[in-house]
C-alpha cells in the first residue's frame, strides 16, 4: 500500500505480475471514493486469467469503506463508472447509480462482496 | 480558495488523472442519495454498520506492532457510545459503574477487566478477546517504553553463547 495525502494505493501482484490496481480516496475525511479500478488487460471478462481481480479490489475498498467511512457515509463506497460499465457494476456489485456516471455500493451490497470475494465473513462476533 | 481536485499523479489510469470534484452539482446529488439511503436503514442495521466500523477500528490497532499513539480501551469506548447518541451517565448505570469508576475507564486511568469484557461483548457484540487484547497490548507497549533498554538487552544470541 501506497498513501498519499488523502489517497491510497493497493495492487494485486500475482504471478510477479500487477493484476490490478486501485486507487481510494477520502472526501471530507469522511466520505470514501474510488477513483479509478484498473485490471490488467488478460483478466478481462469471464474468461480472463484471473477473472476475480476486480471483485478483489472492490471488495476491499468496500471493507475499508467500514473502517474510514464516518457518519452515514459507514459502508458506503463511491465511484464513477463509465457508461458501458454501469450495468455490470449494478448487477454484479449491487451498485446504485445517482445521475448519469455517479455510482454507490450500500452497506449490504458491500458486506456481501467482502463474503464473496474476500472470503472473509464480516459479522460482529460474539 | 480551497482545492476540491484531487488528482492522481501516479497516472496508473492512463490518462494520468483521477479527478473528484467534490464541489460539483453531480458530486453533491451523490453526497445526498447516500446521505438520503444511509438514513432510511433500519436502526438495526445503522447500529450494527457502526459497529462493524468500531470492530475493524480496533481490530487494526490490534494489528499494528508499533502504534504511533497508544489508544485505550476507554477511548474506543468513549467513541461507541457518542457514534450511537449513548450518555455516558445512561451507560454506567446500566452497566452497574459508579460515575467515578466509569470517569476512570474512559479515561484510561482504570482497565478493563474481564467482566466488563464480557459486559461490552454482549451489548456490543464486538468479542471479549478484542476488548481485554487491547488493554494488554497497551499496558505490554507502556512497560516496555518505560524501561526499554531493561528488556531490549536480552537476546537468543547472547543466551547461545553463554551456553
Amino acid at each position: 500500500m501506497e498513501a498519499k495525502d488523502n489517497s491510497w494505493f493497493y495492487q494485486i501482484v500475482l504471478d510477479h505480475k500487477i493484476q490490478g490496481l486501485l486507487m481510494l480516496s477520502t472526501i471530507d475525511d469522511q466520505m470514501l471514493v474510488m477513483n479509478n479500478i484498473e485490471v490488467a488487460p488478460y483478466n478481462y471478462g469471464k474468461n480472463g486469467k484471473y477473472d476475480f481481480v476486480a471483485g478483489c479490489l472492490i471488495a476491499y475498498a468496500c471493507l475499508l469503506s467500514f473502517k474510514w467511512g464516518k457518519e452515514d457515509y459507514i459502508g458506503y463506497l463511491s465511484f464513477d463508472s463509465k457508461t458501458q460499465l454501469l450495468k455490470l457494476y449494478r448487477e454484479k456489485y449491487g451498485a446504485i447509480q445517482v445521475g448519469k456516471q455517479k455510482m454507490f455500493i450500500p452497506p449490504d451490497s458491500g458486506k456481501r462482496l467482502i463474503k464473496q470475494f474476500l472470503n472473509q465473513e464480516f459479522t460482529l462476533g460474539v | 480558495m480551497k482545492d476540491n481536485t484531487f488528482l492522481n499523479q501516479e497516472g496508473f489510469n492512463g490518462s494520468g488523472q483521477a479527478h473528484i470534484d467534490s464541489q460539483s452539482d453531480d458530486f453533491n446529488a451523490l453526497k445526498l442519495a447516500i446521505t438520503k439511503h444511509s438514513q432510511q436503514q433500519l436502526p438495526e442495521e445503522r447500529i450494527e454498520n457502526q459497529l462493524l466500523s468500531f470492530q475493524l477500528k480496533m481490530e487494526d490497532y490490534l494489528n499494528q506492532n508499533n502504534p504511533e499513539t497508544i489508544v485505550m480501551v476507554g477511548h474506543f469506548l468513549r467513541e461507541i457510545l457518542k457514534a450511537l447518541k449513548i450518555k455516558n451517565n445512561t451507560f454506567a448505570e446500566y452497566i452497574g459503574l459508579n460515575k467515578s469508576n466509569f470517569s476512570a475507564l474512559i479515561n484510561g486511568k482504570r482497565k478493563i477487566n474481564f467482566e466488563l469484557a464480557l459486559i461490552f461483548s454482549k451489548i456490543f457484540k464486538i468479542k471479549p478477546d478484542i476488548w481485554i487484547n487491547i488493554e494488554n497490548k497497551n499496558e505490554l507497549l507502556a512497560i516496555h517504553q518505560k524501561n526499554k533498554a531493561k528488556y531490549d538487552k536480552y537476546s537468543i544470541n547472547d543466551l547461545i553463547h553463554l551456553n
